[in-house]
């Protein structure tokens, strides 16, 4: 095997398992390159950083595909994909066609990474949801697996049923105003 | 219907709870309210997002590894890194003084709490009191009393606070009217927690009405948002003694207060 493919499964078992130390390290190396990447196409750190992620959490439901076969390099590969969602991005501002300036020879076109859009969305709902009190994550959380609201009332010790209905309609409340409130879902209607 | 009935309206549809005729009601309405079909698709998908358990904990882990990584803009370090190193080390020292004079005027408002946590705690159990219409007082003009009400379920708090206080002005130690003025303060955006501090108040000192243990409730909670623990903790423990059905609400935020 070369190192090149050493690298590239390091890289997506690293991703298919969670490992922190895998995913540390994909930030050391191309950190650089994404922000070089956004700032040189009007954008900022924080675009660049919320572009990574995207990019990652994209990456994370290719790899779980077990058809999924990376025939480039990790970086090339992972640069393609933070361009299309940063041009994806990009269009929506601007409402038109946009050109990324760079010096990397695309491999990837958009007709290759569908799901762009709605990974977009649920990178925004989950970061919106990890920012709830930890009561509010749990009781949406028991709610979700379909857990009978007599149940949620009895493990988070609320007082009645009525109570429980009601924090459950409060934290939903809550997290719905959140992601309303941020840019990027205000984007994401047009 | 209330802001909770059309959350859980749109939580029965998504699940498959509505039958035939309810089903046919809510799609023909989804035609025709942009807005509520919007929130449907919303509601969908935040549900698909947050129950992916892996992708939920992989993004956790996403998030928290970024951190050295990435800061907030490029363009202010470099000016930052232009600067002479006298000069540098007067901001750094500035900015930590202007960080522990900050740090200290927190402290003296808050006591020993967290001003975050306190509003935190005070949102996480905060639950808009249902006044309904079966809510009566033999000293209260009762049809203007129930429109009051129908404006405080619609969530018209100015309207419903006009009415209670004019209704006050007649009746003013009527102990039902204080409680629904104190939630109606309490749910205006912002709250307005010395109002609702009154109201509640004055519940409390009559203790001649079953709103009593209510209304302690509430004003513990307010005490809380204000950073008064102690007075919080007390008002908590009497409603766990009263047996009342928010006494495992008050068991419960008493243990978080500890």
């Amino acid at each position: 095997m070369t190192t090149n493919t050493i690298d590239n499964q390091t890289y997506i078992e690293g991703i298919k398992n969670g490992d922190a130390a895998v995913i540390r390290s994909i930030y050391e190396n191309y950190h650089q390159a994404i922000i070089h990447l956004v700032e040189k196409n009007k954008g900022n750190s924080e675009d660049a950083r919320d572009v990574f992620q995207e990019g990652l959490m994209l990456l994370f439901q290719k790899v779980q595909d077990p058809k999924f076969n990376l025939t480039s390099s990790f970086l090339t590969y992972f640069y393609a994909v933070c361009r299309n969602i940063w041009s994806n991005k990009l269009r929506k501002k601007s409402k038109s066609e946009v050109t990324i300036t760079d010096q990397m020879t695309l491999i990837l076109g958009e007709e290759d990474l569908p799901g762009i859009e709605q990974n977009e969305q649920y990178v925004l709902y989950r970061k919106k949801f990890l920012q709830l009190g930890e009561d509010c994550q749990k009781v949406l959380d028991f709610f979700l697996q379909k857990i009978s609201m007599k149940e949620i009332m009895e493990k988070m010790g609320f007082g009645s049923i009525a109570y429980a209905k009601k924090r459950k309609f409060q934290c939903k409340e809550q997290l719905v105003k959140m992601i309303k409130q941020d840019p990027v879902f205000v984007e994401l209607m047009y | 219907m209330t802001p909770q009935q059309s959350f859980e309206k749109i939580e029965a549809y998504l699940n498959g709870e509505l039958d035939e005729v309810q089903l046919k009601i809510f799609e023909e309405q989804m035609k025709k309210d942009d807005a509520l079909a919007a929130q449907v698709h919303l509601f969908k998908n935040m549900d698909l997002a947050i129950s992916d358990k892996s992708a939920l904990q992989f993004q956790k882990l996403v998030q928290k590894e970024a951190n050295p990584f990435f800061q907030k803009s490029s363009a202010p370090e470099a000016k930052i890194r232009k600067l002479s190193w006298t000069s540098r080390s007067w901001t750094i020292a500035a900015s930590i003084l202007v960080l522990i004079i900050s740090a200290t005027l927190l402290f003296q408002k808050f006591g020993s709490s967290d001003p975050v946590s306190n509003q935190e705690l005070f949102a996480q159990n905060f639950m808009v009191y249902d006044l309904d219409e079966n809510l009566r007082s033999s000293a209260i003009e009762p049809d203007l009393f129930q429109a009051g009400i129908r404006e405080y379920q619609k969530e018209n708090y100015s309207a419903a606070i006009d009415t209670f206080q004019n209704l006050q002005k007649s009746t003013p130690n009527d102990m039902v009217l204080a409680f629904a003025l104190g939630n109606t303060f309490l749910n205006q955006n912002p709250s307005n927690f010395r109002l609702a501090q009154a109201e509640f108040q004055k519940v409390i000192e009559e203790d001649n009405s079953i709103y009593v243990s209510k209304a302690k409730w509430y004003l513990a909670l307010i005490y809380i948002n204000n950073g008064r623990i102690n007075l919080a903790k007390n008002l908590l423990q009497e409603v766990v003694e009263s047996g009342d059905n928010l006494s495992k609400n008050a068991e419960h935020l008493l243990k978080d207060l500890q």
